[in-house]
Parts: C-alpha cells; sequence; structure tokens
C-alpha cells in the first residue's frame, strides 16, 4: 500500500492532535475518519507512547544516589560558605565601624572643612555675627556661646573684622574673619584636645597646607588649635603669627 | 510562592534527569557524568534556577545544552537521518512501512530502545520529553531552544521513523510487517 500526498500534509497535524495539542480539528478527525492509514497512524501514536513509558527503566539507582550525595554536599558546602560569608560580613562591618570611629581624622581631611567654611564665606560675601574690629570684643562675645575663651592673637596688622560660630565636625568653634594686606582670611579656635592636630607646631613654626589657591596655617598654643585660612599669595604673613 | 532551595527542587527532578541523560548518552557512566554537570552547572545560577517559572524544564534545557555541546564537540552526527535529510522528504510519495499499534505494542524492549537510540539527539529528546516526561510543546520548545512549530515537526517524524524502525526489526524476527486490516482495505 503506498501513502498519498494527502496523508504526509496531516502528519503533524496528526501528531499534535494525539498530543492533545491541537484542538478543534473537525477537519482532521473527517479526515481521519475516511482514511485508514491515518486511523493507524493515530493508533500507533498512541501504543508507541505506551510502548516508551513501559520500557525498563535503566538501573541508575547507584547513581542516583550518588548524585544525590553530591548535591547536598554543596548544599553543606553553599550553607557553610554563607554562614562564613556572613560572619565575615559582621566581623568586617564591625572592624571598619570601630576604625571610623576611632581613626584619627587625617590633618589633611580636617583642613579641607576649613578650607570649604573660608570659601564659602569669601565667595559669598557673607560678613555676618559679631561685626567689630577689636579683638577683645569679639574674645567676650565668642566665650559667651563657646564655653572656653578664644585668645584671639593681637595681631597688630590684621584688620578685625567680625566674629561667629561655626561648626567643625560637629563641634562648636570660633570663626574670626580679618583681612591680611586687605586679602580675606579666616582664624578658626578650638581646643585642641578635642582635635588633636598641629600638636607639635606653634605660632613659630605652624604647619602650613596648600589646597584650591589657599593657604593655611595651623598651630597650638595655650591649649587652643588655630586655623588661620588665607589666599596663598598671603603665606608671607605667616610668619608673622607670633 | 514559597519554594524549596535548589538543592532539593534538583534532587526531586534528579530521577527524570538520569533518565533523560541515559537516552541522550550512551552509557550510564556517561549519563551520570551529564546530568552531574547539568547539577553543576544549575548549582552555580542558583537564583536563575530558584526563580525560574518551570525549574524542572530550566534542568532540562540546562541537560539538553549540555548533551548537545557535548554531541557537538565528539562530532556525533544524527544515526538514521538529519532535519536535511527529513526535510527532503517532505511531499515525497513513501512506501508504507510503518508498523501497527498491535506490533508496535508488541515489539521487544531492545527493539524499541534501538529504534529510539537510532532517532536523531533532537528527535529523541522531544519524543521522550512528550510521552515519557510529559512536557508541553511549548516547554519542549523551551528546552530544546526551538520554535513550537520545530517541536511539532520533530515529534510527527520522530514517531513515523520510530513505527518504520520498529516494523524493519519485526521484518528481521520473521515477522511480516502488519497490513492494514480488512476494514482499512475497505475504507482505502
Amino acid at each position: 500500500m503506498m501513502q498519498n500526498n494527502s496523508c504526509r500534509e496531516w502528519e503533524e497535524r496528526l501528531s499534535a492532535y494525539s498530543d492533545g495539542e491541537l484542538m478543534d480539528s473537525p477537519a482532521l478527525e473527517a479526515h481521519v475518519e475516511e482514511c485508514p492509514l491515518c486511523r493507524r497512524r493515530l493508533a500507533n501514536h498512541q501504543a508507541l507512547g505506551e510502548r516508551l513509558r513501559q520500557l525498563p527503566p535503566p538501573d541508575l539507582s547507584d547513581c542516583q544516589n550518588r548524585l544525590e550525595m553530591g548535591i547536598l554536599q554543596k548544599r553543606h558546602f553553599h550553607q557553610g560558605n554563607r554562614s562564613i560569608l556572613a560572619a565575615a560580613s559582621v566581623v568586617i562591618l564591625l572592624l571598619v565601624g570601630v576604625w571610623v570611629a576611632l581613626r584619627p581624622a587625617s590633618h589633611d581631611s580636617m583642613l579641607r572643612d576649613y578650607f570649604d567654611d573660608h570659601i564659602g564665606i569669601v565667595a559669598t560675601q557673607d560678613h555676618k555675627g559679631f561685626l567689630s574690629d577689636d579683638p577683645k570684643a569679639m574674645e567676650a562675645w565668642l566665650s559667651e556661646r563657646l564655653g572656653f575663651i578664644p585668645n584671639i592673637p593681637p595681631w597688630p596688622w590684621a584688620q578685625w573684622k567680625s566674629a561667629r560660630l561655626c561648626a567643625i565636625r560637629g563641634e562648636r568653634v570660633a570663626f574670626v574673619q580679618l583681612a591680611m594686606n586687605d586679602l580675606d582670611a579666616s582664624l578658626f579656635i578650638h581646643p585642641s584636645v578635642r582635635h588633636g592636630m598641629s600638636e607639635t607646631a606653634s605660632p613659630q613654626s605652624p604647619h602650613i597646607a596648600v589646597e584650591r589657591g589657599y593657604a593655611a596655617a595651623c598651630w597650638q598654643k595655650d591649649g587652643l588649635e588655630y586655623v588661620l585660612v588665607a589666599p596663598a599669595s598671603a603665606t608671607n604673613m605667616f610668619n608673622r603669627l607670633d | 510562592m514559597i519554594r524549596s532551595d535548589p538543592e532539593t527542587l534538583l534532587i526531586d527532578s534528579l530521577d527524570a534527569l538520569l533518565r533523560m541523560a541515559a537516552r541522550l548518552t550512551k552509557s550510564p557512566e556517561e549519563a551520570e557524568d551529564l546530568v552531574q554537570e547539568t547539577c553543576a552547572r544549575i548549582l552555580g545560577k542558583r537564583r536563575s534556577f530558584i526563580s525560574h517559572p518551570n525549574p524542572k524544564g530550566y534542568a532540562f534545557k540546562t541537560l539538553f545544552n549540555l548533551a548537545r555541546d557535548r554531541g557537538r564537540s565528539q562530532a556525533r552526527m544524527p544515526k538514521i537521518v538529519s532535519v536535511a535529510d527529513m526535510d527532503s522528504e517532505i511531499g515525497a510519495v513513501q512506501p508504507d512501512t510503518e508498523a501497527s499499534s498491535r506490533f508496535i505494542l508488541n515489539s521487544l524492549d531492545d527493539e524499541v530502545e534501538k529504534a529510539l537510540e537510532d532517532l536523531s539527539m533532537e528527535f529523541r529528546g522531544a519524543l521522550w520529553l512528550r510521552e515519557v516526561e510529559g512536557f508541553t510543546y511549548d516547554e519542549i520548545a523551551q528546552i530544546q531552544g526551538v520554535p513550537v512549530g520545530t517541536v511539532r515537526s520533530r515529534l510527527a517524524r520522530a514517531r513515523r521513523l520510530m513505527a518504520e524502525r520498529l516494523a524493519e526489526y519485526g521484518s528481521a524476527r520473521g515477522y511480516g510487517k502488519d497490513r492494514p486490516s480488512s476494514r482499512e482495505r475497505k475504507t482505502s
């Protein structure tokens, strides 16, 4: 018996129909009703599926046991790794936290705050606070508000302008504005014990740093720390801080 | 949706994966090796596996990809038929060489296994996934990475080839090919 072309055309649809993947196909059903070959094929599909499902499973129980063991070991390894990673993360976070809390602030990073404050004031020409050209008056005004006496250096060459309070790293600091040879400068004063900067620097030999076109001179005297920020071109004045 | 951990999901599918692997490879050792690599690959992408809408299908897809890669690396060509060969057959008038359903049901296990093994990996895989594992055409398409139309075509051809091969084996055993029944002759 030879099959005809039309049956070949039905082949895929017949296969899908036997799998229940071809719904509502009256044309196919009509053809199957008429065609003995397609009827046989449909029966063959069902028989073949049944026969495949009846095949004895290959004896793979040992393989399965070994694979299961391997998978479970991976789980323990993964869980172990996760625990170790979690513990390591906690330890690292603690160490970082302790380091951040206890590390001494670097000199330059602390100076950056002074530079920022000075630049901000100069840029905005913000002359507020206690306006005075008398350093003693400014000292008194600041003392009332700070809890310590900021001994403002009696520089005869300075042109005093104003005093205010600022916060550096969460601490209240005396912030005095002045001019040096008509160049705006800022003098910051705070208890040195609290910041721990410039332990060895003195007015005669200040620590000097330069950043963004500005220079800062830092020194300690009588338990106070001083930071003078001025344009870099004014550094020649830093030898007159005594 | 609450899901088990990936290891439990994988162990649940291990039996089916091994059955499939045994049909895609030549020996139990090779099957075990293939499934082991599949498991390692899946557990290396635990999140993808656990969050996949069909983890079992994902596992089979991984298995198939690895089997295909191995097949490529070993340059194992399909034994009986390539897709190109099959395409050339479309529309051709072929002699009726298929066994009957009764014949198929009475075939020997060895014959069914041999006929299955003689199919190309793609055809064998599609047929096994459908008939034994019960995957839908859409799922098989995803597992094999082909369009649904290709799955449909593969299944139809795989079935015909199986029926033809079983008829051949029967003939070799001295059984004549089943002829159409009297009812079939009457209506044809």
